[in-house]
Order: C-alpha cells, then structure tokens, then sequence
C-alpha cells in the first residue's frame, strides 16, 4: 500500500497493438499460401500430411479453448468429429442432400448434440468431467459401430465424391481448403482470447467461484465455449470426410485414441497458447513423417519397428523440458531473444 | 426486527445446515442503504456462510436474503442486485495481470462479438482499461496493473481484489477479512479506504478478526456465535454485553476498548 489512493501516478496501460494480435497470423499466411509449390516433386507426400495436419490442427484448437483456457477437460472430442464426418457423408453421400446443406446439417447435429450433453456433464468438474466425457466419446463410437446408417463396423463403401460448389477437388485445393478454414478458426481464436471473452474463460479456469462473485455467468459461457469447441471438432471432421471422399469412411479413424491423441496435440503444443493445438497438431502428426525420413538418411530402413518408441521418448522428454508446451516455450524464447534492454 | 422496505440488506431467518451441523441457524437482520456494520465471531461462528448466502454461491437451507427488496436466488440475481465480494484467502485470477482482473469486474460478455471483434473492440477495450485504471487508483494499487498476482505482494493483492469488487459499482459490498495478514500500517490504509467506499454511498458488511479496525471503524457490529446472532448495537454496546464477553473470554474485544 505504498501508493495511496489519492495519488495519480502513470498512464492506464493500452490494449495489445494490433501487430501483436496478428502478427503471427500475417507472418504465417504467405508460408501456407506457397506450400503447395514447395511441396512438389519428390516431396509430393507432403500435401497429404499437411492436409492431416491441418484437420487434426482445427480440432485440437477447439479442444485448447475448452482445456486450455476454460478448464474443461475433455476426452470425447473424437466423438463430435465423428459426428461431423458422418453427418456429411451420410447427408450429401448416402442421402444425396445439396453439400451446404449437408454441411449444415452435419453442424447442426454437431451443435445440438454438444448442447444438450454439454447442459448435462458441464456441472461435473476434474476426473469426474473428463470421464463423462470419455463415456460420451465410448457411446458415440459405439452408436457409429453398430448403426445401419453408418454402415455399422463395416463402415460407408462407394461414397460419391463429396464436394463444395465443386471447388477444392484435387490435393491443393482440398489443402488450401482446410487452411483457410484453420486460418479463419485461427483469427477467430485470437480474437476471443484477447476479448472479455478470453478473461472470463481465464479466469473460470482459475476460480469459479470467484468467477461468479464478479459477474461472470459461468455455467453458460462453460457451455457456450463447449458448443463452440465441439463445433471446431464437428468441422475437422467434415473436412476429414470431404477429403477421404470418394473412397470410404469408417469407425476405425473414431476410435478413443483419438481424443486422447487431440487432449496430447493440445498438451504438447501448450495449453496456454492459442497456437498449442496447432503447433501440437502438426508436430504430432509429421512425426511419424519425419521419424521414417530421418531413418531413411541415417541408412536405418528398420526404423518403422521402433516408431511408438522413439514417438513415446520424443513425448517424455518433451514434458521433462517443455512442461508448459512447445508455443508458450518458443514464445518466452523469441521474447528472451529479441526483447531489448530496459 | 421490523421488516423495513427501505433496507439495503434484508436477511429472514436464514438458516443453512451442512448435514447435522448448523453453519447459520435462523439469522435475521436488516441493513440500512449507505451503512458501514461489521460482522463478527469466532472461527467457525458463520460469517463466511452468510457471506456466501448473500452472493449467492450457496443454497439456503431455510429463510430468505433480499437486497434492495428483491430476492436473491443464486450468483447471477446477486450480481444485478449489484451485490459485489471479496474473500477471506485472496482470490485474484492467477493467469490475468492486476488490471484484467479488475476488468473481469466490467466486462460485458458476448462470446459471438468476441469471435468476430467489431471495429469498436479496441476502443471498448481502451475504455474498460481506463475504468479498471481509476478503480485501481481508488484502491492505491495502480502501480501494480501490469503485474500478474504471484508478483503483487500478499497486502496489496487485496487492494488489487477490492478495486475489482468496486468496479462493478456495487450497491452492496461484502469484505470477508480484508485485514488478516495486513501489518498495522497497511490495516490503517485499509481502514481510510473502506471509509472511502462507504462516503460513496456503498453499504458495507464487514467481516473482520481485528476487533480495533472494526471498532474504530463502524458504528453497528453484528456478532455471530455457534451459527446464531447473539449481539447487536453499536461498538461500545456489544463490548459491554455479557455474552459477547463469554464468547470472546475477554480477549481481542477488550483489547480494542
């Protein structure tokens, strides 16, 4: 209390710069727009995986907004981007619906269905939250596995290719596709964590009840923000089907290891970062790329055996000397780096 | 106890059982607008309890708590009341710096405006910032908006705590302990500025162990025991009633005489 209230010291600080807020966001579109063309020739596999990537990067995102800022754990996350795979698949594949239509009513289903779990798990907190959850995923992939309209185990055969006003059909224009959608998630994403929004998630995760004594209507923006997650997870997965079509969509993507892949993208990339899920994503799933590439230099051509254990090590380590994720690290290294002297 | 319409603060018979044990048994009083009462009894007598039936984080057992004439049935009808809190362990948000947790006291929510940030973001922004800014001046903590709590220390996090109850300008302010763990300079700040608060025209409840502060600051003290309103009346009025006396085994009251 060495200031006393009467005193007018300093100025009010000024909100973020907008090259703070979109500095990454700018810095990365070029980078996304040329790599198809660096991603020619022999390194024509690369598109594919940057297709994955970029799905897997949308889903984890949501998932960091619903653990990382909010608290709110999850491990269902598999289930709603099932949900919005089969959604379309079903609607513009099977039922032969216009693909918008299609694509809405994938989200709608999406939407609804995390409304009205969301209203009936979100009261629970910690393990009890995340094994709701988990239970929710189990159910949904368990409906999936055993429903006609599905195709049950078997999975959908014979789909007709499934696309947007007849746009992105070949590998860049399904990349260019999917990272537009991430790039426009990722605006939306910085957006709302520098907003009210972003405070209020911060400081629910923090202190709910505290959350509360300021004003805070906590229960409803848990849920809004589990909508919203479970959407993101909704979109991955319709992008998931609009690129796996025409061919076959079946239960084995859905499975429970897939949340728990996703909760691991958002952990390793950093949960305090709007960037974990991404940096996550696409660590995750370039790694197994990268173990077989660095195998295949070192004149190791049984490396594939060792694959889940150098991936497992690679992980450990990570926690060991990343605890708080590789974004949020990367991020105080940059600041340490080019930060000036005081 | 004549019902009063006119009362800031209206609470009937208010009981509130953890199974077999009555944190708060039958409690009635009234606050008057723009009055400064403190709340007092040992550990375990019910003031916290009370604290949380009012802004409304805990269920009522039985009886009824009204503000301004209206119910309050859970947190979001205590807030529109503008029944605002601060806590006996200092509850500061650890991930938000001193001003945006001082903002989280303004902010108006909308999770889709967010999404899209509007031309006027920035600006609404500015202005939350200026607001929390003159709240934490009030306080004395202005110098700390940048700083996150773990940074601020202990006695100035509850500066930082009661600037972010002031900024959604309550019509009723609940202050559990804000002296515990203040050294006798810092407790003679807080005292200026819960005075401050109370020439605004904001009628305080005041839990407080430090029976000089309490003594020396209101004019009406509330003493609870074992859940139950024992005492009522003015400082010197309850350090002469007998049982407060009992209770406190001529301790800390008579030490503030």
């Amino acid at each position: 209390m060495s200031s006393p209230g009467h005193i007018r010291s300093l100025k009010p600080p000024e909100p973020l710069p907008a090259w703070r807020l979109y500095g990454v966001l700018i810095v990365l579109l070029p980078v996304w727009v040329v790599f198809p063309w660096v991603a020619a020739g022999p390194y024509a596999y690369l598109l594919p995986l940057a297709q994955l990537c970029g799905i897997y990067a949308i889903g984890a995102t949501g998932l960091t907004l619903l653990m990382g800022f909010t608290g709110q754990v999850s491990l269902g996350h598999a289930g709603y981007y099932a949900v919005g795979a089969y959604g379309v698949a079903v609607a513009a594949g099977v039922w032969h619906w216009p693909v918008p239509v299609a694509i809405g009513a994938a989200l709608g289903a999406g939407g609804a269905l995390a409304w009205a779990t969301g209203a009936a798990i979100l009261r629970l907190r910690g393990h009890y939250l995340a094994l709701a959850t988990l239970c929710l995923g189990v159910i949904i992939a368990e409906i999936i596995n055993r429903s006609a309209i599905t195709g049950g185990a078997a999975g959908l055969f014979d789909l007709p290719e499934i696309t947007l006003f007849g746009l992105a059909r070949g590998p860049v224009g399904k990349y260019y596709l999917i990272w537009g959608v991430l790039w426009l998630v990722m605006v939306a994403m910085v957006h709302l964590t520098a907003s009210p929004v972003g405070r209020a998630l911060r400081a629910i995760h923090h202190d709910e009840e505290a959350a509360a004594a300021v004003g805070i209507r906590v229960f409803e923006v848990k849920l809004k923000v589990f909508i919203g997650s479970s959407l993101l997870a909704g979109v991955a997965g319709i992008l998931y089907a609009l690129v796996y079509t025409p061919s076959y969509l079946g239960p084995e993507e859905f499975h429970l290891m897939l949340s728990v892949l996703f909760l691991t993208m958002v952990v390793v990339g950093g949960m305090s970062s709007v960037w974990g899920g991404v940096v996550g994503a696409v660590l995750l799933t370039s790694m197994h790329e990268a173990i077989t590439l660095a195998g295949e230099k070192a004149g190791l051509t049984q490396i594939a055996r060792f694959e889940q254990l150098i991936y497992g090590l690679v992980l450990v380590l990570m926690m060991i000397y990343c605890p708080r994720g590789l974004a949020p690290s990367l991020h105080r290294w940059i600041q340490r780096r080019f930060r000036r002297p005081p | 106890m004549t019902p009063s319409r006119s009362a800031a603060l209206r609470i009937e018979r208010l009981s509130r059982h953890f199974g077999g044990h009555r944190a708060v048994d039958e409690v009635s009083f009234e606050l008057a607008p723009g009055s400064l009462t403190a709340l007092i009894g040992p550990n375990g007598a019910g003031k916290s309890t009370i604290f949380h039936c009012v802004s409304g984080s805990l269920p009522l057992t039985a009886g009824e708590i009204r503000v301004d004439g209206q119910r309050i049935t859970d947190g979001a009808a205590a807030g529109r009341l503008g029944v605002a809190r601060t806590f006996q362990n200092v509850r500061l948000f650890a991930e938000l710096t001193a001003i945006e947790n001082v903002m989280t006291g303004l902010d108006r929510i909308s999770f889709w405006r967010g999404c899209l940030r509007w031309p006027g973001s920035r600006e609404a922004e500015r202005r939350g910032m200026r607001r929390a800014w003159f709240w934490l001046q009030e306080t004395g903590a202005s110098h700390l908006a940048g700083l996150r709590p773990g940074e601020i220390p202990f006695g100035q996090q509850r500066l930082v705590e009661i600037a972010r109850a002031l900024a959604r300008q309550p019509r009723l302010l609940l202050l559990d302990e804000p002296a515990a763990g203040l050294n006798r300079t810092e407790t003679q700040e807080l005292a200026g500025l819960i005075q401050r608060i109370h020439q605004r025209g904001v009628t305080v409840l005041l839990v407080e162990h430090d029976m000089q502060l309490v003594m020396n600051l209101v004019k009406r003290v509330l003493v609870l025991d074992r859940g139950r309103l024992i005492a009522d009346g003015s400082p010197s009025e309850v350090q002469r009633d007998v049982r407060v006396r009992e209770v406190y085994l001529g301790g800390s009251i008579e030490g503030a005489s």
